[in-house]
């Protein structure tokens, strides 16, 4: 799903090539699924923050609508965490230091659950699976800021069949469209005087009623109404002929050469000296 | 029978001062602890203690990794003679009275330090450290490693020797040799041993900064 909608900018980030981005989108999945320590993360959110800053991204309304991902990243990191307790879960730190107990959660022998604790190596582990989510999202969030869909999904046609491509790129798309029109109908109902704080389950659920009945019904006609859009040119009769030529210039061979070096030399210091291995 | 009273409360004092002095209390038998440790009071692992009297060597033994020696001796005077790495690292005479006698023996800590420039570390580089004195090897690593430490970007090792001097090579695609005379804990540098790991790590280095710069004097234009 996309979390921040492309906005047509004349930025730096914006002019340059699909590939790119897309490029350097794959080299901070890569670098963020790499580490289990957070110093080498705090070096990736630099680089992620100036291009954000680079392709003026809206940073308050990158947070109002990704909040939930930032959060949920954080509980859940910090909760995995607490299994993180044994020496085999460690490659460098020394397990006296790493599995050194600061707090008991459930005793040795707990039902379903076992043994779990706050230790050093989990806090560690916890904050950087709180951080590559929220990178990894982040990211995200610029890649679709600077980029058009179209200009994806070309990109992706190179990679995958073009019908899955379409079909990826669709179901992206369609969250933030099916968000605005629920908004819609939620300042709708408002307007009739609806309202949902009650404080008995029963009665809140009931109340959801009028939210969710329609938007099921305006989710059916979208996609419905976008099915007949497909159908009307000609979808799958044969491979669309691409409208833009994806050549790279020069400002956007330095980007990636940039990317890749700088990918590469995080992998390196990961694979040689070890750095960002708990 | 003043004679008596007096006679009793004289028993009485010296069983006093029997229970209190500790002279008194503790029997000749009493088996004393011997511990090895270092400047920093660290214990001194696998150290050969020898222990005698008079001339004689009464007890021979080597220290734990708690720097203990295993077998307990009796309350006395002896001298004792401590010994690492080929090296008499104490000796002297030792009243052992308290229940642990503490041997401050001259071993000190050296750590080594390989990065190039100061900057890049150099791991997998063999260290060997040579006594001068006797032409012997006293230590030697194969493949140099990063300690795990949360800020720690650089390839060192430390190590514990007897005072004296001594000569580390450190070995990779080139080598350097250090000289240091150990009398206190020392750290030794070297600065001009190259590694592949090492140039691969500048070549990296040098592409990232260099398309950076590129890219920004482009997008500036």
């Amino acid at each position: 799903m996309v979390l921040l909608e492309y906005e047509a900018k004349d930025t730096v980030i914006h002019r340059l090539n699909p590939i790119a981005k897309a490029v350097w989108f794959a080299c901070c999945t890569i670098l963020s699924t790499l580490y289990l320590e957070p110093q080498p993360l705090i070096i990736l959110a630099a680089q992620i923050a100036m291009i954000g800053y680079l392709s003026k991204v809206p940073w308050s309304k990158l947070i109002s609508r990704a909040w939930w991902a930032y959060i949920g990243s954080l509980l859940g990191g910090y909760t995995v965490s607490l299994w993180i307790t044994s020496p085999e879960q460690l490659w460098r730190i020394p397990p006296e230091y790493g599995c050194k107990v600061l707090l008991e959660v459930t005793p040795k022998g707990t039902p379903i659950i076992g043994y779990t604790a706050i230790t050093y190596a989990g806090l560690l582990w916890g904050t950087t699976v709180t951080m590559k989510i929220a990178l990894a999202v982040t990211a995200a969030c610029i890649l679709t800021y600077t980029t058009p869909i179209s200009d994806i999904v070309s990109i992706l046609g190179r990679i995958l069949p073009y019908k899955a491509s379409f079909i990826v790129m669709t179901g992206v798309r369609f969250y933030p469209v099916l968000l605005e029109r629920i908004q819609g109908i939620v300042d709708a109902a408002r307007s009739r005087g609806w309202e949902s704080s009650y404080r008995n389950p029963v009665k809140k659920v009931r109340s959801l009623y009028t939210i969710v009945f329609p938007s099921i019904r305006e989710a059916i006609l979208l996609s419905e109404r976008m099915s007949l859009s497909i159908e009307s040119r000609a979808f799958g009769v044969k491979k669309p002929t691409p409208i833009k030529t994806l050549a790279l210039d020069r400002s956007d061979i330095l980007f990636i050469t940039f990317i890749s070096s700088f990918t590469g030399l995080l992998a390196y210091m990961w694979s040689v000296y070890g750095f960002g291995m708990l | 029978m003043e004679c008596y009273r007096i006679l009793i409360q004289l028993l009485l004092l010296s069983l006093a001062i029997a229970t209190v002095h500790p002279i008194y209390t503790e029997s000749k038998d009493k088996l004393i602890s011997i511990l090895c440790i270092d400047s920093v009071g660290e214990p001194v692992v696998n150290a050969i203690v020898k222990i005698g009297r008079e001339g004689e060597i009464l007890y021979t033994g080597v220290t734990n990794s708690s720097g203990f020696l295993p077998k307990p001796i009796p309350r006395g005077i002896y001298h004792i003679e401590v010994e690492s790495r080929n090296r008499t690292i104490y000796s002297g005479m030792v009243y052992a009275q308290d229940d642990i006698v503490k041997i401050l023996c001259e071993v000190y800590k050296l750590t080594i330090i390989v990065n190039y420039l100061d900057i890049i570390p150099i791991v997998n580089a063999k260290i060997t450290i040579i006594d001068t004195e006797y032409g012997r090897i006293v230590y030697s690593v194969d493949k140099l490693r990063i300690p795990y430490g949360f800020y720690i970007f650089s390839a060192e090792i430390s190590t514990k020797l007897p005072k004296g001097v001594y000569e580390v090579v450190v070995e990779s695609l080139n080598s350097e040799i250090g000289r240091v005379a150990l009398t206190d804990n020392s750290t030794i540098r070297f600065t001009n041993v190259v590694s592949l790991d090492s140039i691969l790590f500048i070549a990296l280095l040098i592409s990232t900064i260099i398309s950076l710069i590129l890219f920004i004097l482009t997008i500036r234009r």
